[in-house]
């Protein structure tokens, strides 16, 4: 019953789209809004994943918005628009973070390193304070981190887009890992003070 | 207490940051949509500009009149053709009715003819309906007639005194960031009158000079390289106005009348020129500046100037014309800082549609 439901409302969506992808292509600004409206929220996510804080993950945004708007025709249709545009987005944002290579530290900020992580300081943490985290990585362990945990591309992968080595985006993944792993344990910390007074 | 696996830690992240969704802004859609719009950049006016005019210019031009005169119209003589001149007497020279009578009317037809001077323009109608009648089939011939018949009043030498009105949109163009998007700019009108004076050297070639204040030059515009492209320029812009006392000196060059392109005797001008401004005063976000202790803007100014202009008529001895102009500055700011307000050798572009009107003294005439 709920699949044949589903299935409609599949035959019902998928002409929805395929609608506004004409409607984009032929220019009808409609189209584009409503296409903006429906995946604006996903895109924003990853903008924000891969930006250092929320205005830079806003122009990405945009650049990305004005890329699918612009080579839409591109789309051949063969998998699903939204897969399409996150891959323009990533790229998007990894072509940001070229331009802006020089304005992220490069070395990483002090941490305390005295207290391990465990699996509960995970467990308490919400989403936007593991979001902050991820964008408080210097700006080339965010990418790696990103592409290879996040978003399942390999390191073979991540080095032909990033421009480096499969070793360097190796060693810049653990550098991430560990990164983060400091961070939590500063979180949890600070967490554990707060309660204390 | 056991420590967190890098597969846990991986998966943790993965379960809560791969279907992030957050809501941007509601004002980014707008950005993004003015961003799909084409934009304005200098650069597409010019082009459209220049695109006008080598569009008109083939036609425009009497060189092409003379082949179409040469090619089409073998049974005309255009030198023996009525001129505006001849008609344009009071009475007009037997000369000149002998050539009607014997090329276009027979001498009862000739008789009929209006003889006082109210009634030339009626003359002149007829002239042109009997020529187009009488020997031209092709559409295009009549007006070629027509043409002919506007250059015989042709001035080759005259005087010219005016003044001119122009409203100018401008830029201050970072021309280090020339094909980059990263600078918005915000649509900034100014306005420019003064006086301009000229003397036409050949038939062709005119040389002109003015004095004229630029009012408003400068632009509101935001750095989005600096503050990110979602930032509003409501918050961000910066805004520079200046005025400049401007000496324009420029050549003029005459196509001959584009009658056959707008069916009417108008006058198309190229021109192009040199300028020099003198910084008047200046405001900075609407701070007005200390012109005394100025090390930020440059006082001397330095721009290349060019155009097109249409001589629309001329009526009591007056010549009205409306036309383009633009003009592209050297850099604004001083060299000490020429990279100051978020800008990189800013200069001053304006594009202006302007509107003259010259009193006209006839030094001599083609006859």
């Amino acid at each position: 019953m709920s699949r044949s439901g589903g299935m409609r409302l599949e035959a019902k969506r998928q002409p929805l789209e395929a609608e506004l992808i004409q409607g984009c292509l032929q220019g009808d600004r409609q189209c584009c809004k409503l296409l903006y409206e429906q995946t604006a929220s996903v895109m924003f996510g990853i903008c924000l994943r891969y930006a250092s804080d929320f205005h830079e993950a806003e122009d990405i945004l945009q650049e990305g918005y004005i890329k699918v708007f612009r080579y839409i025709s591109q789309y051949r249709g063969d998998g699903p628009l939204e897969g399409w545009m996150r891959r323009i987005f990533i790229n998007t944002a990894l072509a940001y973070g070229r331009r802006h290579k020089c304005e992220s530290p490069t070395e990483d900020p002090p941490y305390p390193d005295d207290e391990p992580l465990t699996a509960d300081v995970l467990s308490r943490l919400e989403t936007f304070e593991l979001l902050e985290l991820v964008q408080n990585l210097p700006r080339g362990y965010r990418m790696v981190f990103n592409l290879y945990v996040i978003d399942g591309y390999s390191h073979k992968e991540i080095a032909g887009l990033l421009g480096i080595s499969e070793g360097t985006s190796k060693s810049q993944l653990a550098r991430a890992r560990s990164q983060l792993r400091k961070m939590l344990a500063n979180t949890q910390q600070k967490k554990t003070y707060a309660k204390a007074f | 207490m056991r420590r967190l696996s890098d597969d846990r830690l991986d998966q943790h992240l993965r379960a809560h940051l791969q279907a992030l969704r957050v809501q941007p802004r509601r004002h980014i859609w707008t950005l993004v949509e003015q961003r799909l719009q084409p934009r304005n950049r200098p650069i597409r006016y010019l082009w459209l500009t220049a695109l006008f005019t080598l569009w008109h210019l083939p036609l425009a031009n009497d060189w092409s009149v003379q082949r179409y005169s040469r090619m089409q119209l073998p049974a005309i003589r255009i030198e023996e053709a009525i001129t505006y001149e001849s008609v344009q007497q009071p009475a007009f020279s037997t000369l000149s009715l002998a050539k009607l009578r014997k090329n276009y009317w027979s001498e009862k037809e000739a008789e009929a003819l209006p003889r006082r001077p109210d009634e030339t323009g009626e003359l002149a109608a007829i002239v042109l309906e009997k020529i187009s009648l009488s020997t031209i089939s092709h559409p295009l011939m009549h007006k070629t007639i027509r043409n002919e018949w506007s250059i015989a009043d042709e001035c080759n030498r005259r005087w010219q005194v005016g003044f001119l009105v122009q409203l100018n949109n401008n830029w201050l163009v970072d021309f280090k960031n020339v094909f980059k998007d990263d600078v918005r700019y915000q649509f900034t009108m100014g306005a420019s009158y003064g006086l301009t004076a000229g003397y036409s050297i050949s038939s062709r070639w005119a040389l002109f000079g003015g004095l004229v204040h630029t009012l408003g030059a400068g632009q509101r515009f935001a750095n989005t390289a600096v503050h990110g492209r979602a930032v509003d320029l409501q918050f961000t812009a910066k805004q520079i106005s200046l005025s400049y006392l401007h000496v324009p000196l420029w050549m003029q060059y005459e196509l001959r009348p584009s009658a056959v392109r707008f069916d009417r005797n108008m006058r198309l001008n190229l021109f192009t020129g040199l300028q020099y401004g003198r910084l008047l005063h200046f405001t900075m976000d609407k701070l007005k500046g200390d012109m005394k202790n100025n090390f930020v803007l440059r006082n001397n100014e330095y721009s290349l100037v060019g155009g097109v202009a249409w001589q629309l008529f001329e009526r009591d001895g007056s010549l009205y014309t409306v036309g383009l102009r633009g003009a592209v500055s050297t850099p604004i700011f001083t060299r000490q800082m020429e990279q100051y307000y978020e800008l990189q050798r800013a200069r001053n572009v304006s594009l202006g549609l302007f509107a003259a009107i010259s009193l006209n003294r006839c030094a001599s005439r083609n006859r």
